[in-house]
């Protein structure tokens, strides 16, 4: 089997559980609390916290985890790598932030292994991944034009909020214009494969990308014309069919949102230390 | 509700001629319209009026005067147009905004600030109008062009206008769901008692359902207005380059005088039992063409199989030849697997099973290019093949891949733009041309690779009559002056009977058939699987009560080939 026949989808899929019925607002403002309070941390009890959570959420979207596992491979060793690099390239911060230095192995020049720097690694790599569940969380279970009309409800103008819902529409019809071109060149002698130098194969890919961006354009005026026919941009704002009202249950959610983000904000003016380290 | 142009011109702003010159049109409440013409003869730029988009949206200057509904199109606000004509353009993809069905109905809705609880009804209500609310929720990925159509349609009647515009609805359709297309669109007229203006160049299609007017335009001026009878007896469809129906060709072919009262625009009313003698001599002889001289095939498909998701197969064990000199068709409808073949004998896609051979030899080794200089395939869109700004550079890319010397290729690319008669626009800038000529330049830059086959997807797309004629006329002397062999993909009917003489037809991934064309055509059950429609030169033969429609069809196509 061709790996390229693969499906490798990461976008919205409905599969009817409970946090699809949830309001699109309320997912976004979940997202971005989420965002918040990762950033305001550095505590490995507070992360890990986040990390069962959004992994359990992602278990109750009910989406496969042969979905987005390719993805989760993906994220686990950019991160790897990511920790690798910081270890290379500053070897002792852990020891700076934490303030205390205890070696479990001896390595020549700087490279001596701490256990502050380990603990420093593990938490940056814990504390980056767990936006990762909550933000396949927010994909798979937020309509994107639900997600456009959650930006034009929380003050993004809905030309630019249309936007992305139009992105989304049109990147596979753009997709296809790509790969025939593509093909359409490549049967005339444009070398994309392994055997054309790599310079090259930029110069050619860039040929393929004047010929789509033509196509694109004149399909961007097709659109706009279809869409003034039918009013867009007549009024100042617009109603979104796919806008639902918030239930009690998006309400409390709100509610218990704002307060988680408020206690995180209050925990790290309490606290003395940016790291929580207990050794 | 009228519309009325008076004295009406108009020029773009970018050109220097009028495009639309002293139009005078009244067009009444209620009427169903149709306006025909070829490429470049104003047709669109008529609706473009009609809707709005001019001025409003593409500017350039206008004189006489427009007026709908007693209003003067200079009175009118883009909005107020919108109000009362609703538009479905010929590019269904470009008109679905939206990420669902119903989303996309709702579209005008959501512009007008209806808030979302008066919404859903309605978008449910226009939905069952053209069948789709069993489907709101589907994505424009799922859908058929038919289906979009619909999908289009829907979007404009939510808005309950006055007067429905079709820009070329047929354009991207397979024959039986055009056919629908027709029949939904009269079903609405019928019942809604709407203004209908539809512009197309398929006549034939068109007249599938009666209308009530005709307008005919060429270079920008409006020179038939009469009612489809009055124009099918005219000579004016032949002057002015527009497909007359299949079944008044054969009429005319066998001689037969069609007056007025016969009302000749539509088969259906038409009493051919006066026409039975004239056909008689059709009937008999014609040499049965046993030209099966055993040759070695030239490309030959062997239990070809292929699927895009590893789930469902896109095309399942098909295996056919081509033979040397053949000019052979490959039908189905979209996505039936008819383009995946293209693909996999390109080589930009590798078969899961089967194998390909050309002139005897697998082909499965060689690399896209190397195909190329054996078997060119001209793709439907030629925006998609062009790359280079100039036409001598386009045409030449594919040698200068090849490596050859710069005198060489000279010589090469300038025979082939004298074949094709490009010659005098060898230094012009392709954006100077024309869709039709830019199709001739991607046949052009295939041909300098001199391919032995010659693979045209959808050659008609976006082409009017008279400028596809003489592409295939051209097509046709290579296959027969030159020995190229040449492999169409269509659903254009008449484009087939026209001028294969083998038909390859694939549905739902399979290979239903593979048959001289015109047995394929005198069989409407399989014609009815692949989503094709029989042509009205059957449905003539068969009102004639002919017994042997093949037969018939093929004394057509011996009487009509020395003309073509």
């Amino acid at each position: 089997m061709n790996s390229s026949k693969m499906k490798f989808g990461i976008s919205y899929v409905d599969t009817h559980s409970p946090l699809h019925k949830l309001n699109g607002i309320t997912k976004f403002v979940l997202f971005m609390a989420w965002v918040t309070v990762v950033l305001t941390t550095f505590d490995l009890r507070l992360i890990s916290v986040l990390i069962a959570v959004g992994l359990l959420l992602l278990k109750m979207t009910k989406v496969p985890v042969s979905v987005y596992k390719p993805l989760l491979i993906g994220t686990v060793s950019v991160l790897m790598m990511n920790a690798l690099f910081m270890f290379l390239l500053a070897p002792q911060q852990g020891t700076e932030y934490l303030g205390t230095s205890n070696v479990l192995l001896q390595l020549p020049g700087h490279y001596s292994i701490t256990q502050e720097t380990l603990f420093y690694l593990v938490t940056v790599t814990l504390k980056y991944f767990s936006m990762f569940p909550i933000a396949l969380v927010f994909v798979f279970t937020t309509h994107p034009t639900e997600f456009a009309a959650s930006l034009n409800r929380i003050g993004v103008p809905y030309k630019i909020a249309y936007a992305v819902s139009l992105t989304l529409r049109y990147l596979p019809e753009v997709k296809k214009d790509f790969i025939n071109i593509m093909h359409a060149q490549q049967a005339r002698g444009l070398d994309l494969s392994k055997n054309a130098p790599l310079f090259t194969r930029i110069q050619n890919v860039a040929k393929i990308l004047g010929p789509l961006i033509f196509s694109s354009l004149d399909r961007a005026d097709e659109i706009s014309n279809a869409m003034i026919l039918r009013g867009f941009g007549r009024h100042k704002g617009r109603t979104w069919y796919s806008m639902r009202p918030l239930t009690s249950i998006d309400k409390s959610a709100l509610v218990l949102i704002a307060l988680i983000v408020v206690a995180a904000l209050i925990k790290r003016y309490m606290d003395t230390q940016l790291f929580w380290y207990p050794f | 509700m009228t519309i009325e142009f008076s004295n009406f011109s108009f020029r773009y702003q970018s050109l220097d001629k009028p495009t639309l010159n002293n139009i005078n049109l009244r067009i009444e409440k209620g009427e169903k319209i149709v306006i025909i013409g070829p490429s470049g003869s104003g047709k669109s730029t008529l609706g473009q009026c009609l809707n709005g988009l001019i001025p409003h949206s593409i500017k350039g200057e206008s004189t006489g005067s427009l007026s709908i509904s007693g209003t003067l199109s200079t009175d009118l606000d883009l909005h107020a147009y919108t109000e009362q004509v609703g538009t479905v353009l010929q590019d269904t993809d470009s008109q679905f905004v939206g990420l669902s069905i119903g989303e996309d109905i709702a579209f005008a809705l959501e512009n007008q600030l209806i808030s979302n609880i008066e919404m859903y009804p309605l978008v449910k209500a226009t939905a069952k109008m053209v069948e789709l609310e069993d489907m709101l929720e589907r994505s424009p990925h799922d859908l058929s062009g038919g289906q979009k159509q619909r999908v289009s349609l829907a979007g404009i009647l939510v808005d309950d206008v006055d007067i429905l515009l079709f820009d070329e609805p047929l354009a991207a359709l397979d024959p039986k769901t055009g056919r629908k297309t027709i029949e939904i669109i009269d079903e609405l007229h019928q019942r809604t008692n709407k203004t209908i203006v539809i512009i197309e160049h398929r006549l034939e299609d068109v007249l599938h359902r009666p209308v009530d007017r005709i307008i005919l335009m060429e270079q920008g001026e409006i020179v038939a207005d009469m009612t489809p009878d009055e124009l099918l007896t005219s000579p004016l469809l032949a002057t002015h380059g527009i497909r007359e129906p299949l079944y008044l060709s054969a009429l005319k072919a066998a001689n037969c005088s069609i007056s007025l009262e016969d009302k000749p625009s539509s088969l259906a009313n038409l009493a051919v039992t006066q026409y039975k003698p004239a056909f008689q001599s059709w009937q008999l002889d014609s040499a049965t063409q046993t030209n099966d001289v055993e040759t070695a095939s030239l490309l030959r498909v062997t239990d070809l199989t292929y699927s895009y998701d590893g789930e469902r197969n896109a095309l399942d064990s098909v295996s056919f030849d081509v033979m040397p000199g053949e000019f052979v068709s490959i039908l189905g409808k979209n996505g039936s697997g008819k383009s995946t073949i293209t693909k996999l004998v390109m080589g930009v896609i590798e078969p899961d099973a089967g194998n390909i051979s050309f002139d005897g030899q697998d082909i499965a080794s060689l690399s896209i290019f190397e195909r190329s200089q054996k078997i060119g395939v001209v793709m439907q869109n030629p925006n998609h093949m062009i790359s280079h700004h100039m036409i001598f550079d386009e045409v030449a890319f594919g040698l200068r891949n090849k490596g050859l010397s710069e005198s060489e290729i000279t010589t090469k690319v300038e025979h082939v733009l004298e074949l094709c008669g490009l010659s005098k626009y060898r230094h012009w800038p392709i954006e100077a041309l024309s869709y039709g000529q830019k199709k001739r330049v991607t046949i052009a830059s295939i041909l300098v690779l001199e391919p032995k086959l010659l693979i045209l997807d959808e050659p008609t797309a976006g082409q009017d009559y008279r400028n596809y004629t003489s592409m295939l006329a051209f097509v046709k002397k290579l296959n027969h002056d030159f020995g190229i062999t040449v492999v169409i993909i269509s659903h254009d009917m008449h484009l087939v009977l026209e001028y294969t003489t083998r038909s390859i037809v694939i549905a739902d991934s399979k290979l239903i058939a593979d048959k001289p064309m015109t047995q394929v055509f005198s069989e409407p059950e399989l014609l009815e699987q692949a989503n094709l429609t029989t042509t009205s030169l059957y449905d003539l033969a068969d009102k004639l009560e002919i017994e042997d429609k093949n037969q018939f069809m093929q004394a057509f196509i011996a009487i009509e080939k020395p003309a073509a």
